[in-house]
């Protein structure tokens, strides 16, 4: 389909009047061409508004229960508070989601092969975790801020061998991991930082 | 940690990661609003139901697939219910009779139903923008987006050349878009 032919089913799209093979066509197809794409969402939030002003209806008992159980089993679990305070960092600290940086972490974490990894103290505390993107692209997440005096430096770990990475004072950070770096880990340093760990906070453990 | 503060496009991608409770926020959020716009289109509550059901079927499998630049939380899940609506329309052996404005203030209205000021003011805000339309524009709206014919037949059902229809449609849209911001 030719971006001009996209663009002229858009409002009928918009509108529901698409029958369903014609619909996943202009979809597929809207998915190659992002110049149409401002259009195409100003047209569907039009169409939202149509559907949204009309009054709701009451949900009568038991359809939530019935909803949930037709889920087939969750594709993956024991992440969802930590990727429920992942989100809401970015939610506090991005720019919105439509353009943006955290828009880039939001889309990341649905990409199967984003990986998100536990960071745990040598005692086996949670101290926060680190989302990997395929392209080496991480965002630390820890649960406290330094203590006074001191700063997070985060090390990627290529063989176990630590490599020194940014410092830094926030409970988020993004970085890039160098190519030898398998796993990422932080650390508590003086300010600067230091050419090898002084007090290690957090350790990679394998996803619960 | 509670899912409520979150905006919807955190939970879709919640959703996405195969997270239950975040679906299950969104349905809190949504169900009231997808059965209510199945009633705007005719459906009984037996298939008001299946829609809900079968809409939240499809953002649980589709959720991967929201893209926040390609359209809002908001637009992603109502078009979900209103697509699922409409092939749940087209699918029926005789067409349902859409709820007119009138029957649907008073079916809101009755007593225990729920007479909310948010949807009282909505129901009229929709009213006015409507009613800033031509008279074919409306139409456009109401055979397209609340009686769910398909373009084709709405065509036909109009007397009008697709071609015509669809200019219809854009505009109305594009005039929608004006009133209701204003508003």
């Amino acid at each position: 389909m030719k971006p001009e032919e996209v663009r002229e089913l858009l409002p009928l799209y918009a509108l529901g009047a698409l029958n369903p093979e014609e619909r996943a066509r202009l979809e597929a197809a809207l998915a190659r061409y992002p110049e149409l794409w401002a259009e195409a969402r100003a047209l569907q939030e039009t169409a939202a508004d149509l559907a949204s002003l009309v009054p709701p209806a009451p949900v009568p008992p038991g359809l939530e229960e019935k909803v949930m159980a037709r889920l087939r089993p969750p594709r993956r679990r024991g992440l969802s508070v930590w990727l429920a305070r992942a989100a809401a960092l970015l939610l506090l600290l991005g720019l919105g989601y439509t353009g943006g940086w955290s828009a880039h972490w939001l889309l990341a974490l649905r990409d199967p092969q984003t990986q998100v990894v536990t960071l745990a103290s040598p005692k086996g505390e949670l101290v926060g975790r680190a989302i990997l993107r395929r392209d080496r692209a991480a965002l630390v997440l820890l649960d406290r801020w330094p203590p006074q005096g001191q700063v997070f430096q985060a090390w990627g770990l290529a063989q176990g061998r630590p490599l020194p990475l940014p410092t830094f004072r926030t409970p988020i950070k993004s970085l890039r991991l160098p190519p030898e770096a398998q796993a990422l880990a932080v650390s508590l340093e003086p300010p600067g930082g230091s050419p090898a760990p002084t007090t290690l906070l957090g350790l990679p453990q394998s996803t619960p | 940690m509670s899912l409520e503060a979150f905006s919807d496009e955190v939970l879709l991608a919640l959703v996405g990661r195969g997270e239950e409770s975040a679906l299950q926020q969104l349905f809190r959020r949504y169900a009231g609003a997808f059965l209510g716009l199945a009633r705007r289109m005719g459906l009984d509550s037996a298939s008001q139901e299946d829609v809900v059901q079968e809409a939240f079927s499809k953002v649980w499998q589709n959720a991967r697939a929201f893209d926040p630049r390609r359209a809002s939380a908001r637009a992603w899940l109502l078009a979900i219910a209103h697509h699922t609506a409409v092939d749940h329309i087209r699918r029926l052996e005789a067409r349902p009779k859409p709820l007119e404005a009138e029957e649907e203030a008073e079916a809101f209205d009755l007593p225990g139903a729920g007479l909310d000021e948010e949807g009282h003011l909505n129901r009229i805000r929709l009213k006015q923008a409507l009613a800033q339309l031509s008279e074919e524009e409306r139409e456009v709206i109401e055979v397209l987006f609340y009686q769910g014919y398909a373009h084709q037949e709405a065509a036909l059902k109009l007397g009008v050349p697709l071609g015509t229809l669809k200019t219809r449609a854009r505009r109305a849209l594009a005039r929608l878009k004006g009133v209701l911001r204003e508003a």
